[in-house]
């Protein structure tokens, strides 16, 4: 059977309002006489706070209220793992982006110009920066030390959890390797440059008890959980409805503003309105861990890999946010998609005085790709095999085990992804760097594996609601945000496809935390998985129904008539009933066209000690980047001409979509090969404004080809899999190993820039002579 | 407009030197790319604006025969789509079309490039190369510099704070005159230069007769590289001294390390962006000496 | 800073408003019209998400004081097509998948419906040149310039 929808170039069900300026996102809700907020943040990056006096800023006119954490001492701590943050701090600053004072003021430039009012007396601590400075037992406590979390040596105030990883001997796996190849392989601070920045508005209603938020978050009933929690209200207190989102990639899982714009609804009993700057957020909102790993890889001379070790520090900066999980993600993925017989690894999470890390694209496995891609093109360089043959020579099959134990039973294309790319790229095996015009040409290889959905004995869930309306519309109440990587359009597209109707008669509810139901995050490349298969149940389920009440009302069997194009067609016959008239029928018989799906797989907690677990998560996505790199001579630069993208999505749902995430996810990695990284500098961010942080322009994306690998059979409906981070995992390795083959010089970091360029080719020229 | 004190948007030249002779506080405002960027966020805090925007008297571009004027307000968008400037200083118009991207190049001005005087103000080093004067006007009349005198520092010009800038001239180099602009930013649009290079060359005869190096983002102001136009000077096109000119080049820079890039890239680059200049303006076609 | 009289037409309409001199364009289209389609990302001009066509020129919004525009003409995305009645180079984003986010497009929509008016055959790298000043994070520019391209392609028909 060929599907209608599934699987086609499907046009975003949101774009209308998007090209046209009418989708509007958190700062475009407006009210004549709201409130405008700004926050006073930290005047150091670690400093014990004596005294925050807001008296002057009260008396300006304009300023309806300005607030320390004195007088919010009933406030609660907040934070997705561990309720580590506070709404504004009271003894202590631990990186820039604390708040120390709230204004609330009739217009923003009252608010800003109140800020320089507020006199913060504070003494200086000891800055930590770097994470292995931090973790040293002697350096002072960022947080309350906790010597029942920590590993013994380390420091009880700064380390924030290790995790294991253990499988096999590696001593053994060593002793039988030929070669050992050892690398120190680092990933800065990155941002994620969503590029509509942080903003809401809030209102309370008193006779209610309801706070209504207009904000963006990737996961609704989370964040609803945490703002109840610390204003000590009801969950049902906290409505969120969620705008249009302007991006995300991992940044809109923590809370930015949401608990101070309930904060301040309530205590002023105003719609208040708060919008960061770029600055603001760039300080203050979370950012990809810079990770260290330190490998240890035993390898034959044949090209196998015989032992893996692998220890990992992330710095989370000053709080926990998602840390703990990125990091022992970055443990869990650190081999990527190849066979290792023995593993073994450590991951450290530690607090510095840095912005704080939290999810961005990847979560982790973005980090590890690059580690595990440089380390597997150094080796096979060592061993002199062609790099792409090293990697097909050691990738996953059926039955290959994950880091985690996991045995893979089910839609492993990465193989398929390396020779179609091949294929696509005309890749020459062995291939050395050309010399054209003064610019050398390389190319570079690089694959990548990634887990889908939370897993880990997550209790991962989505939940989708149906409903036939009275217009004879399906109506779909779903809580996915949408932030823009077009989970609404895969939603309805199933919906359509089940339920054989025209796109244009499914129809989106917002989300709304009062009106749609949790569907989980919008993260960890799990929506298509989880509300995609939630969505299909649903439209089964709503299908059944139809069917039911369609052969009461027919008094025929079901094989006599088919639903299609929104009717109930009685078959051979001019009979029909519309899907507005059988949903009007069901409600009057008591029994309305209403269905809800839920898809809540089960995964195994891995063990403690060692890491492992049978089903530790619902599918794997597959990736392979083939990339060819030009530099300049002269300037050090490197221009990426063409990419060939291969993902192994298990089965497209929306074709536009899975390219779409392919082209941007490849831009983003170029960015992360070639110049992204917030320099943060003791705790200080030296480059907080998008002209001195860079991301890709227009005129430096390459030529991108994507080839769909679909191995199918995969956990998601119709057997798809995520493909949203994957899509960037092997783009900066590929790049860096491309930059590898032109110029021989080995970069174990990003971003590489023309600077260490220029001096490395210098460097060996002067070598050679 | 409803006129008022703290925002003057005047029609004339004249007005607008009144203006500035009552209060020479007022913030000079002309394409806003720069200004506005600094007053981010603290907008309240400009004080008083002068917006010369509407000077129509410094939007001309003249240009009679070798002869060309540049007025304050000419944008760099202007500069770079003007075909005549195209045919005779393909460099300066290279350099207009590396600044920023179409808005900002539609909105910035050659006056507020040259009066913010960044030591990566993109226009001034063909400016230089190519011996622009400046033009200013003031209460007390008239004043022009040589470009390549006019910046004292980072930020710093010899223009009072009650001058306006009115525009440029120059004169294009008659006979075989060859040209280029390089710069290297950090990526391909929307790039501030952390090094730039403008090569201006007159040939004669197969030889060298007259060299101006200007280059961008390695001192504290746009640089005139008077050592190494020296080692250049009277040398044959067919065996320049590349190397020793690339080495003093390196040497009269005085770079600095920023979120950009390094000293030590800077320099580097630099002699190396004198190396591929100088291979391109030989692979130039010389106009032939007839014109 | 005072209050100044702006008189300026946007998207074909007249309007008279008195501002704070400091106000930026984006935030007079933005706060004082309604015309939230023009949206901010850095006020820094680095972004191009606050474009408009100011007197056939884009311009960064936010790097334009509100009483500049006086006496100007203002093109906001809301002046190229409605919901309902789709300008075709709308239509060719939406076709092409160019939009994913959405923050960027109304910005890059409007660079490119420029660069169309000025240079009607362009090529790719004019293409990526003209939208060049407008950041996108989430698609990569490719399909924004395919949907530039399939436009192009199809007025290339109409002409015919």
């Amino acid at each position: 059977m060929t599907n209608k929808f599934v699987g086609k170039r499907i046009d975003r069900v949101d774009a209308r309002d998007k090209v046209t300026g009418k989708a509007l996102y958190s700062a475009d809700f407006y009210q004549e006489d709201m409130l405008y907020l700004k926050v006073l943040r930290a005047p150091h990056p670690h400093a014990r706070i004596n005294s925050v006096d807001v008296t002057n800023a009260r008396k300006i006119p304009g300023v309806v209220m300005a607030i320390t954490a004195k007088d919010i001492a009933w406030v609660k701590n907040f934070g997705m793992i561990f309720k580590d943050q506070e709404v504004l701090v009271r003894e202590k600053t631990r990186y820039m982006g604390d708040a120390l004072a709230i204004v609330a003021a009739e217009t923003p430039a009252i608010a800003r110009q109140a800020l320089d009012y507020i006199e913060v007396d504070y003494e200086p601590l000891q800055v930590l920066s770097d994470p292995l400075q931090a973790m040293d037992k002697k350096a002072p406590y960022i947080h309350e030390p906790r010597e029942e979390n920590c590993e013994p040596g380390y420091n009880p105030g700064n380390l924030l959890c290790s995790h294991r990883l253990e499988r096999g001997d590696v001593e053994k796996g060593f002793a039988e390797a030929d070669k050992i190849i050892e690398n120190e392989i680092r990933t800065p601070h990155v941002e994620h440059v969503a590029l509509q920045p942080e903003a809401g508005v809030a209102k309370y209603d008193k006779d209610t008890g309801v706070c209504t938020m207009w904000v963006a978050t990737q996961w609704l009933h989370d964040i609803q959980a945490d703002v109840a929690q610390a204003l000590n209200l009801k969950a049902e207190q906290v409505q969120i409805i969620q705008p249009a989102i302007g991006g995300a990639f991992g940044k809109r899982e923590d809370v930015s503003v949401h608990i101070i714009i309930g904060l301040m609804s309530i205590l002023t009993g105003r719609l208040v309105k708060m919008e960061m700057t770029r600055e603001e957020l760039m300080i203050t909102q979370n950012k990809r861990h810079p990770i260290i790993f330190r490998y240890k890889t035993g390898v034959k001379k044949d090209g196998t890999i015989t032992a893996w070790e692998a220890e990992v520090i992330g710095d989370t900066g000053a709080y926990a946010s998602t840390g703990s999980a990125v990091v022992h993600q970055a443990l869990y993925m650190c081999t990527g998609p190849y066979n290792v017989p023995h593993l073994k690894g450590v991951s450290y999470t530690v607090y510095t005085n840095n912005t704080y890390a939290g999810a961005m694209r990847g979560f982790g496995a973005t980090q590890a790709a690059f580690a595990y891609e440089t380390q597997m093109d150094c080796i096979a360089a060592e061993l002199g095999i062609d790099p792409l043959e090293f990697r097909r020579k050691n990738a996953y099959e059926l039955g290959s085990i994950t880091p985690n134990g996991q045995i893979l039973t089910t839609s492993v294309g990465i193989k398929e992804t390396l020779d179609k790319a091949a294929e696509i790229f005309g890749y020459e095996p062995g291939r050395l760097s050309k010399e054209v015009n003064g610019k050398i040409r390389g190319v570079g290889v690089s694959s990548s594996m990634f887990g889908c959905g939370y897993g880990e004995g997550f209790p991962d869930h989505s939940i989708v609601d149906l409903e036939v309306t009275r217009e004879g519309k399906i109506l779909v109440r779903s809580a996915a945000a949408d932030v823009g990587q077009g989970i609404l359009t895969v939603v309805c597209q199933i919906v359509a496809e089940v339920l054989d109707i025209p796109m244009d008669l499914v129809e989106m509810a917002p989300g709304d935390t009062h009106a749609t139901r949790n569907a989980g995050s919008t993260s960890a490349t799990r929506q298509t998985i989880f509300s995609g298969n939630a969505a299909k149940l649903a439209a089964e389920e709503l299908l059944g129904k139809i069917y039911h009440r369609a052969s009461l009302e027919l008094s025929k069997h079901h094989p006599q008539f088919l639903v299609r194009d929104g009717e109930v067609v009685l078959q051979g016959t001019e009979t029909r009933i519309s899907l507005a008239q059988l949903a009007r029928i069901s409600r009057e018989k008591g029994d309305p066209l209403q269905a809800e799906g839920c898809y809540f797989p089960r995964t195994d907690v891995p063990d403690e000690a060692t890491g492992q677990g049978r089903l530790v998560y619902v599918a794997y996505t597959f990736n392979t980047h083939i990339t060819e790199v030009e530099i300049d001579k002269y300037t050090g630069e490197t221009k990426v001409l063409r990419v060939v993208a291969v993902p192994d999505v298990g089965r497209v749902i929306n074709r536009v979509g899975v390219e779409g995430q392919s082209e941007g996810g490849t831009v983003m990695g170029l960015g992360m090969a070639l110049m992204e990284k917030q320099v943060i500098e003791e705790g200080i961010t030296k480059n907080a404004d998008l002209s001195t942080y860079l991301i890709p322009t227009s005129l430096d994306m390459p030529e991108i080809i994507t080839d769909i690998v679909e191995s199918g059979d995969a956990a998601g409906p119709y057997g798809a899999k995520g493909v949203g981070e994957p899509a960037l995992l092997p783009a900066a390795p590929a790049i860096i190993n491309a930059i590898y083959n032109a110029t021989g010089i080995r970069f174990y970091h990003t971003p590489v820039t023309p600077d260490e360029i220029l001096q490395a080719l210098q460097a060996r020229a002067s070598k050679n002579f | 407009m409803l006129i008022d004190l703290g925002y003057r948007a005047p029609d004339s030249l004249e007005e607008a030197l009144e203006i500035l002779g009552e209060d020479s506080s007022f913030l000079i405002l002309a394409g806003g790319t720069d200004l506005l960027v600094k007053y981010f966020d603290a907008r309240e805090k400009m004080g008083n604006v002068l917006d010369i925007s509407r000077l129509e008297e410094l939007k001309k571009i003249v240009i009679e025969g070798e002869k060309i004027f540049l007025g304050a307000l000419t944008t760099h968008e202007e500069i770079y789509r003007n075909p005549d400037l195209q045919k005779k200083v393909p460099f300066l118009c290279r350099a207009a079309k590396s600044v920023g991207a179409p808005q900002i190049r539609n909105q910035g001005t050659l006056g507020g490039n040259m009066a913010n005087a960044s030591p990566a103000a993109d226009l001034a080093p063909p400016l230089i190369a190519v011996g622009a004067r400046i033009l200013l006007a003031g209460p007390d009349g008239e004043r022009s510099f040589n470009l390549d005198e006019f910046f004292t520092g980072p930020g710093k010009t010899r223009k009072n704070p009650n001058e306006i800038i009115t525009g440029v001239e120059f004169n294009v180099p008659v006979g075989d005159f060859r040209n280029t602009f390089l710069k290297v930013g950090q990526r391909r649009a929307l790039a501030i230069a952390v090094a730039s290079l403008a090569i201006a060359l007159s040939c004669r005869q197969g030889k060298v007769e007259e060299v101006r190096l200007s280059a961008g983002s390695v001192a504290p102001i746009p640089l005139r590289a008077r050592e190494t136009e020296k080692i250049l000077q009277g040398q044959k096109l067919d065996n320049l001294p590349l190397e020793k000119a690339a080495d003093q080049l390196e040497k009269e820079a005085s770079p600095i390390d920023d979120i950009r890039g390094t000293r030590v890239y800077r320099a580097r680059v630099l002699g190396n962006l004198l190396r591929k200049g100088l291979q391109e303006v030989l692979s130039q076609e010389g106009v032939s000496e007839n014109g | 800073m005072a209050k100044v009289k702006v008189n300026l037409k946007v998207n074909g309409k007249e309007h008279s408003l008195e501002v704070e001199a400091a106000t930026r364009l984006l935030d007079l289209l933005r706060d004082e019209l309604g015309l939230i389609g023009t949206k901010e990302g850095c006020g820094k001009g680095e972004c191009g998400t606050c474009t408009v066509i100011m007197d056939g020129k884009t311009v960064n919004s936010c790097l334009v004081l509100a009483p500049q525009a006086d006496g100007r003409e203002i093109m906001t995305i809301e002046g190229l097509g409605s919901p309902e009645a789709l300008h075709p180079l709308q239509e060719a984003f939406i076709k092409k998948g160019a939009v994913q986010c959405g923050y960027c497009t109304p910005g890059i929509i409007l660079s490119a419906f420029d660069l169309l008016e000025k240079n009607p055959r362009p090529t790719r790298e004019e293409i990526k040149e003209g939208i060049s000043g407008n950041l996108c994070r989430c698609t990569g520019y490719v399909k924004i310039v395919e949907a530039i391209e399939f436009f192009n392609e199809g007025r290339g028909e109409h002409d015919k």
